[in-house]
């Protein structure tokens, strides 16, 4: 009977708690909070992740924070409630994670509409930047999380984050892919470069030759000896080609104004 | 090329075309098309004339015996052959002026001997241009060329540059031409979903007569004819008889390929600039092209000329290079040698210059 008893009173509180807690989270877009003590830089709302995959990415974040002094979050939600991901990203930033020294940063996921969007605040965004160091970022987790590896994501996602933090602090500017060497731009410049040397010999080889064989008699011509006797032209056929035309695709991108990063659907 | 035989083929594959009898349209059984049989059979009739006057003109002849003269006997005593014993260049000159080097090789050592005769020519266009003129012509043509070597231009031989009458053919021939072009009109049209091209061909037929007046072959087997069609033309306006005395200070030079020899070279540039004229007629479409044709020579004489060059050959590492200027007209023509480790400096630095501009373009692209 205790036992009915007690097992009515944990259901109902559940019912009770359990909902309020979620649409808290979800209507306020805000991670739960512990007085007193910073934000968790994991809150998994979504439960996408097990409590050792948890603890394991917290003590990750946890380093990378330290050796950087920045705060670095993973949020993953149930739903956005028809919030813009890009708003309820920089809203959890602003609200939850703005303590970071060195700059903040929040990798949020919304499980219903499939939504990722990483928001930085301007000291970050030094640190990360928008043009080359967020796609770089991106690039590296994204894989994963399309895969549905959501603790390899976030493991890369704060690894790179790491990288490039370290980057910074050791080259004094933001890590930026484009100043990594291209092999593939190396081949096609040295291709090209020869070619052009090429071109180049073959000019100057050519200024010390200008003997040229006549092929033409145009010079001999006597232009009032000629006569036109017979003009004909007779219709044979006509030959049609048709070419599908390309469909053309579109794509959107967007900057924001106090804070960076960006976003898509996974 | 013209041809001497015709099959009945698809315009547009070549592929045997059978006809049926009593339809008006043959269709293609390897490409599709269809084409009136009375266009088609209009076509190959044309073809089939062409054929035959094509063979026609295979076995027309210059008028060669008519070229050239003989020569007086006071006019051959005094007259001497230089032979270079290197290249076996045969040089004629007045008893005054021997050649000093051969004009072809380089080689300094001219052998003198009598003149033994040669045909005596009919014409001559006098020397126009000085020995000076030639000089700076000559130095302003080693200017510029990068690849120069330093030691050729220091060799200072540009005072052995001698002035050389050199043995021509002149070819005049009327001609009647007949082509076949296949036109094209092109027609592009987008619909919604597709870009449509419309082809439409045409078989242009054309036939004309035209006469050509003094075509040059040069007569000389030792002679480059590239070089010597590179500073064509002459103005033949300034041609006279020729005369022994046109010889006195200048080298000439013996024929040793006859006109017989040398007329299928003018039966080839007489053709293409032929069928050049009748194809400039082919107009309003987008692309002709020659089919077929036939260039018959109605009639064709044949003058043996002087023409005045002036001539350097400069032997470099062995090989030699020749210097020319038309001594009429001042056009000039020449080849030189290249320093080799210039032709590795020159394309290495174009190279290190512009590496690394295209290696930062291209990452600017693939980024």
């Amino acid at each position: 009977m205790r036992k009915k008893i007690f097992m009515m009173l944990s259901v109902l509180v559940l019912t009770v708690l359990l909902p309020a807690t979620v649409l808290a989270a979800a209507s306020n877009l805000t991670v739960p909070q512990h007085a007193g003590s910073p934000v968790s830089s994991v809150v998994d709302q979504a439960k996408l992740l097990s409590d050792k995959q948890r603890q394991q990415l917290s003590a990750q974040i946890e380093q990378v924070e330290r050796n950087h002094g920045v705060r670095i979050a993973v949020v993953t939600l149930q739903s956005l409630q028809g919030k813009e991901p890009g708003q309820a990203a920089d809203a959890i930033l602003d609200r939850d994670y703005a303590d970071g020294a060195h700059g903040s940063m929040v990798l949020l996921l919304a499980m219903d509409t499939r939504d990722w969007y990483v928001s930085t605040d301007n000291s970050m965004r030094k640190r990360i930047t928008d043009d080359g160091g967020f796609a770089y970022l991106s690039d590296a987790f994204l894989p994963s999380l399309k895969d549905g590896d959501y603790a390899g994501a976030f493991r890369q996602y704060v690894a790179t984050a790491d990288a490039m933090l370290d980057y910074y602090e050791e080259q004094g500017e933001p890590y930026d892919p484009a100043s990594e060497f291209s092999l593939l731009a190396f081949i096609v410049a040295v291709v090209l470069a020869g070619l052009a040397a090429i071109g180049v010999w073959q000019i100057l080889l050519c200024q010390l030759n200008n003997v040229t064989r006549a092929v033409a008699a145009d010079s001999y011509l006597q232009r009032d000896s000629v006569a036109l006797t017979e003009q004909s032209d007779t219709y044979l056929y006509t030959d049609v080609t048709r070419t599908p035309k390309a469909k053309s695709s579109s794509g959107s991108s967007s900057s924001g104004g106090s804070h960076g990063g960006g976003g898509g659907k996974f | 090329m013209a041809e001497t035989s015709v099959n009945y083929k698809c315009p547009n594959c070549s592929a045997p075309l059978v006809f049926q009898p009593g339809k008006d349209k043959v269709s293609c059984e390897y490409c599709g098309n269809e084409f009136a049989v009375s266009a088609i059979e209009e076509l190959f009739q044309k073809e089939q004339e062409r054929a035959a006057r094509a063979a026609e003109a295979q076995e027309a002849k210059w008028a060669t015996e008519q070229a050239g003269g003989q020569w007086a006997e006071e006019e051959a005593a005094v007259l001497r052959v230089c032979t270079c014993p290197s290249c076996g260049a045969e040089l004629v000159c007045d008893g005054n002026t021997m050649a000093t080097e051969c004009v072809y090789c380089g080689n300094p050592t001219m052998i003198p001997r009598n003149f033994d005769g040669m045909l005596k020519p009919d014409y001559v266009i006098p020397f126009k241009k000085t020995k000076e003129e030639a000089m700076a012509a000559l130095r302003e043509f080693y200017k510029g060329k990068l690849l120069l070597p330093a030691e050729f231009k220091t060799q200072n031989r540009i005072e052995a540059i001698q002035p050389m009458y050199v043995p021509f053919w002149l070819f005049d021939s009327a001609v009647k031409a007949h082509a076949g072009f296949q036109a094209t009109r092109v027609r592009v049209y987008e619909t919604s979903d597709e870009r449509v091209t419309e082809t439409s061909y045409y078989d242009c037929e054309r036939s004309g007569t035209m006469a050509f007046a003094r075509i040059p072959v040069d007569g000389s087997e030792k002679m480059d004819d590239s070089y010597m069609e590179s500073i064509e033309p002459f103005d033949y306006t300034e041609m006279v008889p020729f005369s022994s005395a046109f010889l006195t200070g200048f080298l000439a030079d013996k024929y040793d390929v006859d006109a017989q020899a040398s007329g299928p070279r003018a039966d080839k540039r007489v053709e293409h600039s032929a069928v050049g004229v009748l194809e400039e007629s082919v107009t309003g479409y987008d692309t002709v092209a020659c089919q077929s044709s036939a260039v018959i020579k109605e009639g064709g004489e044949v003058a043996y000329a002087m023409a005045p060059v002036w001539i350097l050959t400069t032997r470099y590492k062995g090989t030699p290079y020749t210097f020319m200027m038309n001594g009429q007209t001042g056009k000039v023509v020449g080849s030189l040698p290249s320093d080799k480790r210039k032709e590795v400096l020159y394309p290495a630095a174009v190279f290190l210059l512009v590496l690394p501009m295209l290696y930062y373009l291209a990452k600017w692209i693939f980024a």
